[in-house]
């Protein structure tokens, strides 16, 4: 990229990046980046549907994944659908192990218990005799332990009999043991105590061993719910804002916590302004020396380009009597603030895809031999802040606007001769210093007027959202994404 | 208080370019300038909010950052079900450990958190309570063979003649002496209970009675000896019932936790979720409580005249004033005052640059209004109903702990988060109390002796968001992290 481009970006950017940071200072304090334009274009954000299906154009856009973008303080989009691609990818690399030191308490602990079963049996045959294997055969068990606690136990001291005997689980899961065996003779009081013992030596063998399930069954529902979205669990479908049809297919499901209704309050608030300024002059040949918003200026070859519909482009300093000596001011008027997430998963219902734990464990685990969720390999994306270059960002809350309102004040210049050359009949697409896109919409997303100033060598150009972009169906209704805060596993 | 005192010294340079988190638009003196207020003043701000909300309050509240968005209070609709989006608000886990603002993970992060760390307990029998178990056995052996010696040096030799006939008569007393003395004569014939089909006394019943000679009418004269070991042989096997009891419960405790936590239902205290934007309401999730009647939480979050004002200023000569208005609704209207101390939040005497009394005074004004503070947190567990899933006890006891040789809950693996205070960076922390206003909240900085205007009223707009749609900002939360931090 050109030094003037890089220039002109860094210091559009940075200076968006800081009136969205201000317009929403009371509210939120994270780090707000401003988003390259991507290639899903311009935000929708009737999110969903009469039938509370959700906009896939909207879904395309808050489901990419971020990375650090190309400008101070920028962000830049993937495709649709990316942050959740990585997160698969992501899951496929965490598992959730012992480490060495606790497989081999693990081990102990199982010896222990089985320690313990050996008293058990002892202490049965020294008060009540041998258990000969007639006796096993008959009661319907293969070794002694089993004699001594599911038949003796669970059959006789219960009272159960042999038809519905008490379970091991049963006993295992009972509050007070002693209180389940009615019929348990007084010489049975140091069995039961072996066994309340033994139970509870297998209290750390059965943990641990629930803890490596529920570690795995944890990492099986993520990858499930997000590789196989379902209604079950908590996929949705998406409905195409132009077409209205809706997808046969589901996709991993994403939430705004924010009405639509609040958002369309919020945008018709005109009262709340982002405000943005800049100055241009005349630099060497055709360029343009910009200065925005107060900052030490930059050389630039064209300040704003205005894109019709039929193909034609209008570079606003060389149209003709136009100059290069001009002020601009951009004002988004009414804004919102909408927060966004995927769809967390839920423990209890395993409903949801997105958990954020394991990955941070996994993080400060490593390839370590820790307890818990750790990484089999080498992580496939930096999971560090963007600064830092990493490269799972999702957005956590998108800062959209009305479409800006541009004015080109120009001194210098000849507005009958402007008059002459410009319809404002037109609609068309505008872009900063050539490559900043301020919204692009198939039939322009903006339409101009213009003013005479005190004499003819002042007049003012006006661009603002055209007729054509704010009467689109309601689905498809876009706004300017000023800035999004992205949210990475090691913050924002 | 440091980063204050810097801020003061940067102010100095002529260009006002105080910026410690590189957010603070230039500004020039008695100009409004928009800063990462939280950075500067939320110390103080956070005092003054606690304050302002004292009698409300069950603990220190601290400030939340907006990335978690608003959140819809409107908890409950006509049916009873708990609104989807409050669930996933208040079901949050607080991490403590990212900086000056408190931070909030995604929905459902402390249950999954909990169940996480419920995996991660079990009840221990220390090496020494183990000991006295053996020791009690081995005792209780010895006071058995006393009983039965005692028995036959008064009645004779116990035959097995003698215990089948028992056993083909009861059903008892055939496997060894000892169950022949206590379970049969004594259980049986003693007691009175050989005739009339009576039931047997039981071991147990004998065991905890607290006057065994009482339930043993039959009882020959000689046979007090033998009772009387007998119930020393019974205290010796209670003597460590208490251990193998707490040992059993606390086995039981866990897995009813652990089942209410990953498995809730309808009954064990499980609600349903309705989804506020279609009405559909799907599976049981763990139940989480709102105490705020709903009414009074509609009137509090739309009452225009509840508002609280706060004015922090603080002097370039030392020290500073904090002034507190907070319209509680009805007329009723309080006001704290209160000075800064100089030492904490003015040090800039030592400056060179020359100073005037007044151009770098720097005032902050907050205004919440139609705020309310609800009170929230997931259901309890009750161990009389086994309904509720919360339970501190276990963890607190397990931290407590640690991985001394005691018994008691203790963690069999190093937890995977911090279980400290918030203050200490805690990051295992549930939504006790939020403080919410529905009208976003207005915070403005203004510095260099300029009067601090009023922040800009508030643009009304008709309410067409649905009642279960309708959100407010979250300014501030009480949390509760393990060892009774918060």
């Amino acid at each position: 990229m050109a030094n003037y481009l890089q220039e002109g970006g860094d210091q559009f950017y940075s200076a968006l990046q800081q009136k969205a940071q201000a317009a929403v200072s009371s509210i939120f304090n994270s780090p707000l980046r401003t988003i390259q334009y991507p290639s899903q274009g311009d935000f929708m954000w009737n999110w969903s549907n009469a039938n509370q299906v959700f906009n896939q154009s909207t879904f395309d856009y808050i489901s990419a994944v971020l990375s650090k973008g190309d400008f101070t303080n920028s962000a830049k989009m993937s495709s649709s659908g990316g942050f959740a691609n990585a997160y698969s990818q992501l899951l496929n690399v965490i598992v959730y192990s012992l480490s060495s030191a606790n497989q081999q308490k693990l081990i102990q602990a199982q010896n222990n218990a089985s320690t313990q079963a050996m008293t058990i049996i002892s202490d049965y045959q020294t008060t009540y005799g041998p258990i000969t294997d007639a006796m096993m055969q008959t009661a319907g068990v293969a070794t002694k332990q089993d004699y001594v606690i599911s038949y003796i136990m669970g059959s006789v001291w219960s009272g159960k009999g042999t038809s519905q005997p008490l379970t091991y689980t049963q006993m295992a899961n009972a509050r007070n043991l002693a209180a389940l065996m009615p019929n348990m003779p007084a010489s049975g009081n140091q069995v039961l105590t072996d066994v309340t013992v033994y139970l509870n030596l297998m209290q750390p063998v059965n943990a641990l061993s629930d803890m490596l399930q529920n570690g795995a069954w944890i990492l099986r529902q993520l990858k499930t719910n997000t590789q196989y979205p379902s209604s079950s669990n908590g996929g949705m479908q998406t409905v195409n804002p132009v077409t209205g049809v809706v997808s046969p297919q589901l996709n991993v499901g994403y939430g705004i916590n924010y009405s639509q209704a609040a958002i369309s309050n919020d945008l018709q608030n005109k009262n709340r302004t982002i405000n943005l300024g800049m100055t241009t002059s005349s630099a060497s040949g055709s360029s343009l020396n910009v200065h925005v918003d107060g900052q030490a200026g930059f050389s630039v070859g064209s300040l704003l380009k205005f894109s019709v519909a039929g193909g034609a482009t209008y570079d606003m300093s060389q149209v003709s009597g136009t100059s290069t000596d001009c002020s601009v001011s951009m004002t988004w008027a009414g804004y919102s603030m909408i927060p966004m997430a995927p769809l967390a998963w839920q423990q209890a219902t395993s409903v949801g895809w997105y958990y954020g734990d394991p990955i941070t464990q996994a993080m400060a685990n490593g390839q370590q031999d820790v307890d818990g969720f750790k990484f089999i390999s080498a992580s496939p994306y930096n999971l560090g802040k963007l600064d830092n270059g990493g490269n799972f960002g999702q957005f956590t809350n998108l800062l959209i606007a009305n479409y800006p309102t541009i004015t080109i004040t120009y001194r210098n210049a000849n507005f009958s001769s402007f008059q002459q050359a410009w319809s404002e009949h037109v609609s068309g697409n505008l872009t900063l210093f050539g490559f900043i896109s301020l919204g692009s919409f198939s039939q322009g997303a903006y339409g101009s007027s213009y003013q005479q100033g005190a004499d003819n060598s002042t007049f003012s150009v006006t661009f603002s959202a055209s007729p054509q972009v704010t009467s689109v169906p309601q689905l498809q209704q876009t706004a300017y994404v000023v800035a999004g805060a992205v949210n990475t596993p090691s913050g924002y | 208080m440091k980063s204050l005192a810097l801020l003061l010294l940067t102010c100095m340079s002529p260009l006002l370019c105080f910026s410690p988190g590189g957010r603070v638009q230039h500004a020039k003196a008695g100009q409004s300038a928009i800063v990462a207020y939280h950075e500067t003043f939320g110390q103080v701000l956070t005092e003054a909010v606690n304050r302002a909300l004292a009698a409300e309050l069950g603990g220190r509240m601290w400030l939340i950052d907006g990335n978690s968005g608003q959140m819809m209070w409107y908890y409950e609709n006509l049916n009873g079900l708990f609104n989807q989006q409050t669930f996933n608000y208040i079901s949050r886990r607080v991490n403590g450990s990212s900086g000056d603002l408190a931070q909030l993970t995604e929905a459902g992060g402390f249950p999954n958190a909990y169940s996480m760390v419920l995996q991660l307990l079990c009840y221990n029998i220390s090496s020494a309570d183990r000991a006295r178990i053996s020791a009690a056995e081995a005792s209780s052996q010895g006071l058995a063979d006393s009983t039965v010696l005692l028995y036959e040096s008064a009645f004779g030799t116990i035959t097995t003649a003698q215990m089948a006939a028992a056993f083909a008569q009861y059903g008892l007393g055939a496997s060894n002496k000892l169950d022949y003395v206590i379970d049969v004569m004594m259980g049986i014939f003693w007691s009175d209970r050989s005739t009339g089909g009576a039931q047997p006394l039981t071991y147990t019943q004998m065991a905890t009675a607290p006057n065994l000679d009482s339930l043993l009418p039959l009882m020959p004269p000689a046979g007090k000896p033998v009772t009387s070991m007998a119930r020393k042989f019974m205290q010796s096997n209670m003597s460590i019932a208490g251990i193998v009891d707490s040992a059993q419960n606390a086995a039981w405790t866990l897995r009813q936790l652990k089942n209410n936590t990953q498995y809730p239902n309808g009954m064990n205290g499980g609600m349903q979720l309705v989804n506020p934007y279609d009405g559909s309401s799907g599976g049981y999730q763990v139940g989480y409580n709102v105490a705020n009647q709903l009414g009074d939480l509609t009137r509090q979050l739309q009452d225009t005249s509840r508002k609280m004002l706060i004015k922090i200023t603080t002097y370039s000569t030392g020290g500073g004033t904090v002034n507190i208005i907070i319209g509680r609704g009805a007329g009723s209207v309080d006001t704290i005052n209160y000075n800064l101390p100089d030492s904490e939040y003015v040090d800039i005497d030592d400056t060179a640059t020359p100073q005037a009394a007044g151009p770098w005074d720097i005032t902050l004004t907050a205004l919440f209004s139609r705020y309310a503070v609800v009170s929230t947190g997931p259901t309890p567990w009750s161990d009389a109903t086994n309904t509720g899933w919360y339970f501190s006890y276990p963890i607190n006891e397990a931290i407590k702990n640690d991985t001394f040789d005691v018994t008691g809950y203790k963690f069999l693996l190093p937890s995977p988060y911090n279980m400290n205070s918030y203050e200490a960076g805690g990051t295992f922390g549930y939504l006790q109390q939020l403080l919410l206003c529905t009208d976003r909240p207005q915070v403005m900085v203004t510095m260099g002796g300029g009067a601090a205007s009023g922040p800009p009223a508030f643009t009304s707009f008709p309410l067409m968001v649905p009642q279960m749609q309708a959100t407010a900002y979250v300014v501030g939360g009480v949390f509760v992290f393990p060892q009774g931090g918060r």
